[in-house]
């Protein structure tokens, strides 16, 4: 009897050794448990593109900010690759190759309009490093929510040219390599992009206080990265050239030529169109595109309504006087609007007679270049961005007739 | 039809080749539904064999005699025994030797040594005594056995679908009943031989009442190469048989109200509508009936109950109360949540009518060849509330289109044949019928086919006025005074800021007006047939080989479609409250069909045509095929090794009418296969030892591989050319809101209306076929068990497991393109040589539709690796007490310690509950991954069973039983879970899984007893009570695992902490500094168990 007894007792400690079980696995998926708090991925916002793409096509899509990686450690697969993003499409933030620097490697630009830096790191940080504010409502009670700010805690330096930026943001603990965007990060934004100059050199710092949740400090070597900010430049016009620039492209006499650009163009003078009438309004001249650098050439229709291919081939047609040619920005706030150069030949700029209602000739076709040297300035400084010269840019289009009714 | 055929023959040859085997021992049972016995017969004096003894087994269960005759070695074997109670008799020297009391229980072998005197008079008749071993020496398998004494005298629900959850290591879940860490749509469900398991999503769908059912064997795990296509259990039930006498009973159970204890209620914030749910009646009366229309050859049994369950539900409206007036609603601070106050109150009365049926031929030309048929079934009609994901009633709707008409149910048919050569050694067992099971829902009346409205923000009730006072209600207390209402109804007017729409009198979300929304009519049949050949062999000791093929010719067909032909979702009108301006947006979603004359461009480039179809019609099937071959070793009277190895196959096929057609979205011919998973090789072994060699105990191990099923959702939805498209309304092309659709609820004819505005985005899903990779594995368990069982005292046994389950490989739908295409494969396994076969492909093609088609694939295949490999492993020691089942007495205890951990919870998922066998969200997207790993939903780590009664002969005065459950668990791990930008709520695991807290450990006594009155030496007439949670514990079940209803991303491995600064990020990706707003109901209650509930009821047995 005993002998069977202890090998049943036997069975039963082997059992029981086997559930003693092993421990939780490593997955991909993780953040890492232990180690200081590495730096993977330092990533800066630089979709020139954001929100104000008239493109149908590409602005359904976008809410958000593209991001480059200015930084992507070297021989860690927790770093951030190729991420999901939620319109279907994807992105790759470092490569895939984990000897390979970042495409970008220390001079990812930020977008000028509206720049900020993601300091993405491998472990959770000490929560500790962002203070939450309460979200006062209209009457300016809380009203239950909150927001994260780095205003108090300011766990970098942000310079730019050697000039300290200031800057506010949040450390974010959701995310992990295969997240949109990864985390967790530190978000760092400045207070005013236009602090910095286009083209500038930029560096973030991390400093001692950031720091995971049992104390370990961002190591020594990994707290330093640079980035550039984007020089200002000209995007593309609307209507934009087509191949065949033969002047099909048609326009109604009520809308004017945008101008897009990179970053924010100065404001000039307001003057009021329209006085007295129904469309009385505003608008802000451009401060720095002198219309005498925009040659717009302008010849009748054919009689068939057609643009006329010998004004855009530039073989006739008159010089419209830069008397009559207007610019002026798009809307009046220092925004993501002033991005935007709105340009017609509605006559008088400043005078009495200005008027937004008839901007071009009717049944009329025009050819618009820029001269060699025209350049817009960027609000924030830095240098100008230069307008494409003739040979780079013709727009040719016309105009309908005016309305019989 | 060829294919049915050719199974036919293949099984013949299989079948003939190996009964031509010779051999010198008595075949090996039929375990589906039979038991078998063998031993040893030794003379008491000289300890010799008793060689040529003849053994006679003789059984009411069993139509006429089964006589074996004893070889040299004494041994004796009889198989293919019914379960039930036996006598042994043994013929030897002129002496006749008696044993009673033989318990013989489905797949189970038991030893019973004769140890016969020789010494007695020649003529006498000897009754052997002392108790009978019940240890099962015949196999590795661990469960338990359920008898008809069991659900007789236990407190048990009504059917076997509800008492299976009796064996260690089972526990409820969302569909059923769970097994070993498994989920419930995992188990495979056997009625009669006849594999009964639904095919569409693998769950329960024949059910049948205790009275009907002989004995039910719930196997847990530990079994040979005979049974596959489980991760769960196999639950196997044999249905009761006629015999030489007439039996039967008569029946009847009631519960009602005045026997139910009220449910205390589940307090919920941010709706002003609740509901209860009270049991009004439930009650059967029922008759089965058994006896010989010829006897010892030809029996019957039939059998017929209707069940009908009368609830009530009854929805209440409750407004917020701010008695102080100061524009706040009033918090109770006993409980945290607002003050409410009733405004109304309606009752809806639902219904379930099953009629459950049975009946059975058995039938024996002989000795050797034995036949049956049966046929049974539960077809039910039910009047019924639609429900929520989470199980729970939806009342957030128009109670006056709520109802559903439901037919849905389950019939077999069922043949089997066995038939013993060679003197007993070989054994034919021959299974084959039909199981069709089907839900068809429709609207209960005209108003609910309209399509409907889900408003999926917060909003005033008052709103839909129109709709909850056009029946008995009166919601007038509802109307907010600022609301340009009637100030008289409203006490609380400054109650109303419209920057916060909980600041409502009466707030609800996602109310759903008009409309049942989503509906299917479904038929899921399977036809199938067992062959198996036994074998004795005695080659160094005594093999039992056992051979079979099995197949499986299943199909689902399927309509599903939206009521009204569209599904309506109006996410946030800019103006969320009444009175302001609207320019919400609605996104609406249709099914399409390919349509040459369709006016919606559709497919590759929008080249196609596609026309909405208001029903998707796909009939599907599957074919899959098992063969195996096993031996039970038998090396030592007491040293058994069992191995087997078991091949099977599965082919699913697309839907027949897209079959050899090109698929619009992609170009490509579409195959007649979807997928198909060959070579699934399942290898077994174990051992068992007797160190009693008396078959009082055995120590025994156990080590197999065991292939999942795919159950047929996935054939519907992936291959079954699934299109629909979604349309925003009510934006312009930049997705901003504009105030194209300006219509809200009261509008004439909303739904024609918002159909008719322009659409924005659009997004249309599926088409053509599902991608699968090449080369794609089969989803697999391996297990291992160890154990012991020891027969300490006669009739009681101890014993203890230890089990260790894992899940390496898995089969799911992915997407690693941000979910613009899905294709289904094994989750981080390595693709990159097939990634290379599609790159080459796509160098050759000169179709560029195809070249980026390929290499789409070719990447999405090099992503694979980089998954998360899929866990799920189950560790678990149980520890279990069994006494011999008997009329008078049972007694069955089992204390489980488990863990049950990983990041894969099975066929559905535990947290979103979402039904997709092999393509739920789980793997859909990298980004879904992080924090899935941890306790699984079905991670409860103590287990407590006991189940007995013991019945008090009272003599002359009648019999008095006395029967108990009890059951203990550890509560389940909660959640935090969040919204995911694609896939919606909870689908964003913000905290590890189950990291943070568990529900409390509850327990449930139920008592059962019974007085019965003996009529005559048959007829007994039986009166009882059961009282189902006699202490009335209503502890909770599980609490509310939605942290937040906002999109944000998982906190990976974080805390408490961490999560008071995880962020909000916008649904188109964008990430903000707002803190994420916590859900007030998370981590309350949102279960509790079910209250008190008596049952009355009576039995006349004869």
């Amino acid at each position: 009897m005993l002998d069977y007894r202890f090998t049943i007792a036997a069975a039963g400690a082997f059992m029981g050794t086997w559930l003693v079980g092993c421990g939780d696995p490593d997955l991909p998926t993780d953040l890492r448990t232990n180690g200081p708090p590495n730096v993977t991925a330092v990533m800066v916002m630089s979709d020139l593109e954001t929100a104000i793409d008239p493109d149908s096509e590409k602005v359904g899509a976008l809410d958000r900010y593209l991001e480059d990686a200015t930084f992507c450690r070297l021989d860690d697969d927790k770093r951030p690759r190729l991420i999901g993003l939620q319109d279907g499409r994807t992105t790759e933030v470092c490569p895939d190759d984990l000897k390979l620097k970042a495409v970008d490697d220390g001079v990812a630009p930020g977008a000028p309009p509206d720049w900020f830096v993601r300091i993405v790191f491998d472990r959770l940080l000490d929560p500790s490093i962002e203070d939450l504010d309460p979200v006062l409502d209209p009457n300016g009670m809380p009203n239950g929510q909150f927001v994260g700010t780095l205003k108090r805690t300011q766990p970098v330096t942000l310079t730019c040219n050697d000039v300290n930026i200031l800057y506010d943001g949040y450390y974010v603990p959701n995310g992990n390599k295969e997240s949109w965007p990864p985390g967790p990060a530190l978000f760092i934004r400045p207070l005013v992009a236009t602090d910095a100059p286009t083209g500038a050199s930029c560096t973030v710092s991390i400093k001692d206080n950031v720091h995971s949740k049992t104390g370990e400090s961002v190591p020594a070597a990994q707290r330093s990265y640079m980035f550039t900010v984007a020089p200002m430049s000209f995007r593309f016009s609307d209507p934009a050239p087509d191949d065949t620039n033969d002047g099909s492209i048609t326009l109604t006499t009520t809308i004017p030529i945008d101008l897009f650009f990179t970053a924010e163009v100065r404001a000039g003078t307001t003057i009021t169109t329209d006085p007295g009438t129904p469309d009385e309004t505003t608008i802000t001249l451009s401060r720095d595109l002198d219309p005498a650098q925009v040659n717009l050439t302008s010849g009748p229709n054919l009689p068939s309504g057609k643009a006329d291919p010998a004004v855009c081939a530039g073989t006739a047609g008159m010089a419209v006087p830069a008397s009559k040619i207007r610019v002026y920005l798009l809307g009046a706030d220092p925004t993501t609007s002033a991005l935007v150069l709105q340009l017609d030949a509605g006559g008088d700029p400043a005078g009495p007679t200005a008027q937004m209602t008839q901007l071009w000739e009717p049944s009329t076709t025009y050819l618009l270049t820029f001269a060699d040297g025209a350049a817009v300035p960027a609000r924030q400084g830095g240098d100008p961005a230069a307008l494409p010269g003739a040979s780079d840019f013709s727009l040719c289009f016309h105009t309908l007739p005016l309305p019989t009714n | 039809m060829n294919r049915y055929l050719a199974a036919v023959v293949a099984a013949g040859l299989v079948t003939g080749v190996i009964s031509a085997i010779d051999s010198d021992r008595a075949a090996h049972a039929d375990t589906l539904t039979t038991g078998s016995i063998r031993g040893v017969v030794k003379d008491k004096i000289s300890g010799e064999a008793a060689v040529a003894a003849t053994v006679v087994a003789t059984s009411p269960a069993l139509q006429g005699e089964q006589v074996v005759i004893a070889d040299e070695s004494g041994s004796y074997y009889i198989t293919n025994l019914p379960p039930g109670m036996y006598t042994l008799t043994v013929f030897y020297n002129n002496i006749t030797y008696s044993r009673g009391n033989v318990l013989i229980q489905v797949g189970k072998e038991l030893v019973v040594n004769l140890s016969v005197d020789t010494s007695a008079s020649k003529g006498e008749t000897i009754a052997i005594t002392g108790a009978v071993p019940i240890v099962d020496q015949g196999s590795t398998k661990v469960g338990t056995t359920i008898t008809s004494d069991f659900t007789n005298n236990v407190p048990t629900r009504r059917t076997f679908g509800e008492v299976m959850g009796g064996a260690a290591g089972a526990q409820s879940d969302h569909y059923g009943v769970s097994f070993a860490g498994a989920t419930s749509a995992e188990n495979t469900y056997v009625v009669e031989g006849l594999n009964t398991t639904d095919t569409g999503f693998g769950t329960l769908s024949t059910n049948l009442p205790n009275e009907f059912i002989q004995e039910t064997e719930v196997i847990t795990g530990g079994y040979n190469a005979e049974f596959g296509r489980a991760l769960g259990a196999i639950v196997n039930v044999v249905t009761k048989s006629g015999s030489d006498e007439f039996h039967g009973s008569v029946f009847g159970h009631l519960q009602t109200a005045g026997l139910t204890a009220d449910a205390r209620p589940i307090l919920r914030e941010g709706n002003a509508i609740d509901n209860a749910t009270n049991q009004n009646s439930r009650y059967d009366l029922g008759a089965e009936l058994g006896g010989p229309i010829i006897p010892k050859k030809l029996w019957f049994h039939v059998g017929f109950t209707p069940t009908i369950i009368n609830d009530t539900t009854t929805r209440f409206i409750s407004r917020q109360v701010d008695r102080d007036q100061n524009g706040v609603a009033d918090i109770d601070p006993n409980t945290g949540f607002t003050v409410r106050e009733l405004v109304a109150s309606r009752d809806i009365p639902t219904s379930f009518k099953t009629y459950f049926f049975t009946g059975k031929l058995t039938g024996a030309i002989s000795q050797d060849h034995q036949w049956q048929l049966a046929v049974f079934g539960n077809p039910e009609n039910d009047s019924s509330l639609p429900l929520n994901p989470d199980g729970t009633i939806n009342v957030v709707r128009d109670p006056n289109t709520s109802l559903l008409k439901v037919d849905r149910g389950a019939y077999d048919f069922s043949g089997k044949w066995t038939s013993k050569f060679n003197d007993g050694r070989t054994q034919f067992d021959a299974v084959a019928g039909f199981h069709r099971g089907y839900n068809n829902a429709a609207p209960a009346s005209a108003g609910g086919n309209a399509a409907a409205v889900q408003y999926k923000y917060t909003r005033s009730l008052s709103d839909f006025a129109d709709i909850e006072n056009s029946g008995r209600s009166n919601i007038n207390g509802c109307r907010d005074s600022t609301n340009g209402m009637v100030t008289a109804d409203d006490p609380y007017p400054k109650l109303y800021n419209p920057n916060d729409p909980n600041s409502l009198l009466c707030p609800v979300q996602n109310y759903v007006d008009v409309g049942a929304g989503f509906l299917e009519k479904r038929t899921n049949d399977r036809i199938s047939a067992v062959l198996a050949v036994t074998q004795r062999v005695k080659a160094l000791g005594q093999h039992v080989f056992k051979a079979g093929i099995d197949a499986e010719f299943s199909s689902y067909d399927s309509g599903r479609g939206y009521s009204g032909g569209a599904f309506l979702v109006r996410d946030e009108a800019d103006g969320v409250q009444s009175g302001m301006p609207l320019s919400g947006e609605f996104t609406t979603t249709q099914f399409l069909k390919y349509d040459p004359n369709g006016t919606i461009s559709c497919g590759i480039n929008g080249a196609a045509k596609c026309s909405v179809i208001n029903q998707l019609n796909a009939d599907t099937s599957d074919r899959s095929l098992a063969a195996y071959i096993q031996d039970q070793w038998q090396i030592l009277p007491n040293l058994t090794v069992n191995a087997g190895v078991r091949w099977e196959q599965q082919i699913g096929y697309v839907a027949g009418f897209l079959q050899n057609t090109v698929a619009p979205d992609t170009g490509e011919k579409i195959p007649e296969v979807g997928f198909q998973l060959d070579n699934l090789i399942a290898p077994r072994i174990g051992f068992i030892y007797d160190p009693t060699q008396e078959g009082k105990a055995k120590l025994f191990g156990h080590w197999g591989r065991f292939y999942e099923n795919i159950p047929m959702d996935m054939n519907v939805r992936s291959f079954g050319g699934e299109t629909s498209v979604n349309n925003i309304v009510g934006v312009n092309s930049s997705g901003d809101r504009n105030n194209s659709c300006a219509f809200d609820h009261g509008s004439p004819n909303l739904i024609n209306s918002v159909l008719m505005c322009q659409p924005g985005q659009t997004q249309f899903l599926g088409g053509g076929i599902t991608y699968v990779a090449p080369g794609l594995q089969g989803q697999y368990t391996e297990e291992l068990i160890l154990g012991g069982e020891y027969e300490i005292i006669p009739d009681i046994t101890i014993g203890a497991n230890y089990i260790h389950r894992t899940l390496p490989v898995v089969i799911e739908d992915m997407s690693t393109d941000g979910g613009n295409s899905y294709f289904i494969a094994n989750p981080s396994e390595n693709y990159d040589s097939q990634a290379a076969d599609l790159d080459k492909l796509a160098m050759n093609t000169q179709d560029p539709n195809l070249k980026q088609l390929y290499q789409s694939r070719a990447a999405q295949l090099r992503a694979v690796k980089n998954y998360d490999p899929p866990s799920r492993n189950y560790d678990a020691l149980q520890l279990i007490v069994k006494k011999r089942p008997t009329s008078s007495s049972l007694l069955q205890a089992t204390y489980t310690y488990s863990r049950a951990k990983g990041n894969y919870p099975g066929l559905f998922s535990t947290e979103t509950n979402q039904l997709d066998p092999n393509i739920t969200s789980q793997y859909d997207l990298p980004n879904l991954m992080p924090n899935r790993y941890g306790p699984s939903g079905l991670d409860r780590p103590h287990s407590v069973k006991v189940d007995g009664f013991y019945m008090f002969n009272l003599r002359t005065a009648g019999v008095l039983v006395a029967g108990v459950s009890v059951r203990g668990q550890s509560g389940v791990p909660a959640n935090t879970l969040g919204a995911h930008a694609i896939y919606g709520q909870d689908e964003s695991y913000l905290l590890p899984r189950g990291a943070l807290y568990r529900s409390p450990f509850t327990t449930e006594i139920d008592t059962h007893i019974s007085y019965g009155y003996q009529m005559s030496k048959t007829t007994r007439l039986e009166g009882f009570i059961d009282i189902f949670n006699l202490l009335n514990s209503q502890d909770e079940l599980s609490v509310d695992p939605t942290y937040t209803t906002q999109v944000a991303t998982p906190v990976v491995g974080g805390d408490a902490n961490d999560l008071l600064h995880a962020k909000v990020t916008t649904d188109e990706g964008r990430q903000t500094s707002t803190v994420i707003t916590k859900n007030p109901n998370y981590g309350k209650l949102n279960a509790r168990q079910t209250p008190l509930t008596g049952q009355l009821g009576f039995r006349l047995t004869f």
